[in-house]
Order: structure tokens, then C-alpha cells, then sequence
């Protein structure tokens, strides 16, 4: 399993790698992805307390990003 | 340490107040502040109140910042964790403090943090530092390290007499790419190594000989949290995990702005992998509405499913004097499925924001002996100023 997720990471870098050469918009296309909906980001403090909740109660982490190193707690 | 961790945050929070002006009237404050309060309540008897407070001192028009945050967890819990040892509901709190600084330099946005997390049985510290590159207006790259050098006591004992470290590496890369007018997608791989001490001192796990647990079976007996303790080993082992744990993690973030709303829909799914072979799939979707010029309703699913651990057991069954290697009682090493909904809804009134999140999940637990399922409400509530 542990070999299958190591394929798969190689291939979200190596299709990360590939779509960051594309440049897909032009400015006069970009009024909606400027929108406060479209932030890829949610709120950044509200989301860490989300997160810290999540974090001791699932057996996985990760994945969302934001960093890591989980809430220090038990 | 606490209250000199607590006393440093305050001081930077002071510092960033009086060294910034006024964040009113404005066009782009200098300052920010956010108070937010999170309570978390279940029926496996656990209450969690998590007060926080933060404050964002804006150090460039892109990005770069200074912040400190704190937050405190007051805890009350009779779970079946607590119960099943015979021991009484406890009460304890916990205080986290969280400082960053980031600053733009061009593409880079180059960031650092601190955390500094304590209660009486627990001490963390953890640095880390990110980078984030803007490739180019449709592309940014972000990378971080997180060093996290845990500290795990026993409750009544000083850590000078008991305690043993738990250090966590984590680092992760992300990419986020415009891939049309109205969608963005983002990709995550996070790689965590945990080593040393990951079991709960507090958690003895019993042991069934095959007779007895060839008797129950033949008299219908189904072993549950009522009636265990009948049936046990006299000997109950402390936990014992594997000090080694390497976990795998991988997001996917889709956004799309929905033109006949306004709004947006977003879908992450994230696949997880370790090396203790627990695997989880979590999906999760987000509708975001807005409701006017000042005010926003989000609506979300979430569902997570999980394997358990390769030494998970509902019950561990040996001759009598024998103890399994690996054995747990951590129901998060377990099979299980989660099923969430919640809403939120964000008002700006003047200079201030404020939002209200309601989140119910459902748990069910498919191979634990303590328990069957849980349901939790979860509430959030939040102030901004300016918003």
C-alpha cells in the first residue's frame, strides 16, 4: 500500500509539475476568480480551530493544506 | 512555561497594537483582530469549550503579515475511554500559542511560526517555515516544514519523574493552478514521520483467553462496555503502539465559481495512507452563497471513511500470560465511517464581520468493543474588526 501511495504522489507532482507551466486566463478574464468566494483559502483563523477539532478526532491528517504538525495535545 | 508562553504572546499582541495605527477608516488596515469560540459537545459524554483570540499586523500589501494567536481548551469528559478504566469524569485545560510572520520578497512569500501548546500532562513546541512562489497570475507553488518535540507526562506526576518524547516531522508542497475563468485546483501531498511515545498513558487494554471468548460466543453474549470487565484477563496490559509513524497524505481541491448565484462550490478529497496501514478516504463539499452585498450562507458535507490499524483488534484474545506485541484501545486506530452537515452564515455590520457555524456529525464506529456510535454537535461562533 505503502508503494501504491508513493506512485500516486509521484503522479499528483508530476501532473502539478506539468499544469504549472499553463497559463490559462488573461486579466480581463479574471473578475470572478477575484471574487471573496473563490479565495482557495478559507478564513485562516477560523479554519485553525476547525482543523484543531478535526485533528484529534480522525485517524488521518494532512492533505488540506495550511501546513501541519497537528494541535500538540492528547 | 505556560504563563511565560502566554506572557510572550500577550506582549506581541500589545506590541503589534501599539506599534500599528488605528485599523478604522482605512482603506487597508494595518491591523486586524479575531475572536472566535468553538464548543464541541457528543453523546459519548465529552464537552470542549476553545475560546481564541488573534491579531494580524499587516507588514506588506501581498501577503506578509505578523500574527499571534491564542487559543484555550477547557475539557470536561465521562467518555468510554474514561469509564471503562473505572475512573471519574476529569476536567482539564489546555492553552496554545501561535505566532507567524510572513514577508513578500517579489514571487516569494518566504513565512515562519511558532506554537507553543501545554496542559498538565502534555507540552508541545513546534517551529516550522514555509515558501510560497508565484510562478506566474495562474500559478502558485508553496512548500513548508513543521519540527513538532512533544512532551508526554502522566496527570499528577511531574514530567521530571515521568515522560516520554514524541517528535513529528511534517512537510508538505502544494500547488495551486488556475485552470479556467471560473475554477481553480489545487493539489497537496503532505508527508508526516512521527517517533517515540504515541500511545495515551492512561489506556490499558484487556485481554480475553480463546475459552472465554468461545463461551460468550456460544451463550450470545456480545462483548460491549457493559459487561467486559466480567469476562477479562486479570492481567490489562498498557497500550502499546509502534514508535515509528509515517503517514501519507493526499488533497485535492476543486473550487468553481457558480455564476447564476454568485457563489462558489468547492469539493476537496483528500486519500490517506500509513505506515500502521490505516487508510482513510474523506470527501468534503462547500456551497457558498451570498445573500445580499454584506452577508454569505455555506452549506457543507463531509464524509470520512476509515480502515484500522494492522494491530487493531476489537478484542485481543491470548493465552493466559500471553501479551500481544502491538495493542490498542484508540478508537481513531479503528474502522470507522463519519458522516457531517453543518451551515455557516457571515454578516458584515459596519467595520465588524461575524459568522455563526452549526456542524452535526454522525459516527459509526464498526469494530470497537466500547462503543457504537457517536453524534457531536459542533458550534462556532466568530467576531472580525475590521472584516
Amino acid at each position: 500500500m505503502i508503494a501504491r501511495a508513493r506512485v500516486l504522489g509521484w503522479l499528483i507532482l508530476g501532473g502539478c509539475v506539468l499544469t504549472a507551466g499553463c497559463r490559462t486566463t488573461r486579466p480581463w478574464q479574471r473578475e470572478n476568480l477575484a471574487r471573496p468566494v473563490m479565495a482557495p483559502d478559507a478564513e485562516p483563523d477560523r479554519e485553525a480551530l476547525h482543523h484543531h477539532y478535526l485533528g484529534t478526532r480522525e485517524g488521518a491528517a494532512g492533505g488540506f493544506g495550511g501546513g501541519g504538525g497537528g494541535c500538540g495535545c492528547n | 512555561m505556560r504563563a511565560r508562553v502566554v506572557t510572550a504572546a500577550a506582549l506581541a499582541l500589545a506590541t503589534l497594537a501599539a506599534r500599528a495605527p488605528s485599523a478604522r477608516g482605512e482603506a487597508n488596515p494595518v491591523l486586524r483582530f479575531a475572536v472566535d469560540t468553538l464548543v464541541y459537545a457528543d453523546s459519548d459524554r465529552v464537552l470542549v469549550v476553545s475560546p481564541q483570540a488573534a491579531v494580524h499586523g499587516r507588514l506588506d500589501r501581498d501577503g506578509g503579515e505578523a500574527s499571534a494567536r491564542v487559543v484555550l481548551d477547557v475539557i470536561s469528559a465521562a467518555s468510554v475511554d474514561v469509564v471503562s478504566h473505572a475512573t471519574p469524569r476529569f476536567r482539564e485545560s489546555r492553552t496554545e500559542v501561535d505566532l507567524a510572520v510572513s514577508k513578500r520578497f517579489g514571487p516569494w512569500l518566504p513565512s515562519a511560526h511558532y506554537r507553543n501548546s501545554s496542559e498538565p500532562d502534555y507540552a508541545s513546541s513546534a517551529f516550522g517555515a514555509a515558501i510560497e512562489r508565484r510562478l506566474h497570475p495562474d500559478a502558485t507553488l508553496s512548500a513548508s516544514y513543521d519540527l513538532s518535540l512533544d512532551e508526554v507526562g502522566r496527570s499528577g506526576t511531574s514530567l521530571a519523574t515521568w515522560s516520554r518524547a514524541l517528535t513529528t516531522h511534517t512537510a508538505e508542497v502544494s500547488l495551486t493552478q488556475v485552470v479556467g475563468p471560473r475554477t481553480l485546483l489545487r493539489g497537496v501531498y503532505t508527508l508526516t514521520a512521527q517517533t517515540g511515545y504515541q500511545e495515551k498513558p492512561y489506556r490499558y487494554v484487556p485481554l480475553f483467553t480463546p475459552d472465554v471468548m468461545a463461551s460468550s460466543a456460544a451463550a450470545g453474549v456480545t462483548l460491549d462496555l457493559a459487561n467486559f470487565d466480567d469476562y477479562r484477563q486479570a492481567e490489562r496490559p498498557p497500550e502499546e503502539v509502534p514508535d515509528l509513524r509515517i503517514r501519507h497524505a493526499f488533497g485535492l481541491r476543486l473550487l468553481r465559481y457558480l455564476g447564476a448565484i454568485h457563489g462558489s462550490l468547492r469539493a476537496d478529497y483528500r486519500f490517506y495512507v500509513d505506515s500502521w496501514s490505516l487508510i482513510a478516504n474523506s470527501l468534503e463539499s462547500e456551497l457558498a452563497i451570498p445573500i445580499g452585498q454584506t452577508s454569505r450562507l455555506s452549506l457543507r458535507g463531509r464524509v470520512h471513511q476509515q480502515t484500522g490499524a494492522f494491530f487493531w483488534h476489537r478484542a485481543y484474545v491470548t493465552a493466559p500470560g500471553e501479551i500481544p506485541r502491538w495493542r490498542t484501545m484508540d478508537r481513531d486506530l479503528s474502522p470507522y465511517v463519519t458522516l457531517s452537515s453543518g451551515a455557516r452564515y457571515e454578516l458584515g455590520l459596519g467595520d465588524f464581520g461575524l459568522y455563526a457555524d452549526l456542524e452535526g456529525t454522525y459516527t459509526r464506529y464498526l469494530d470497537y468493543m466500547f462503543l457504537d456510535s457517536r453524534v457531536a454537535l459542533i458550534g462556532q461562533l466568530g467576531v472580525r474588526y475590521p472584516r
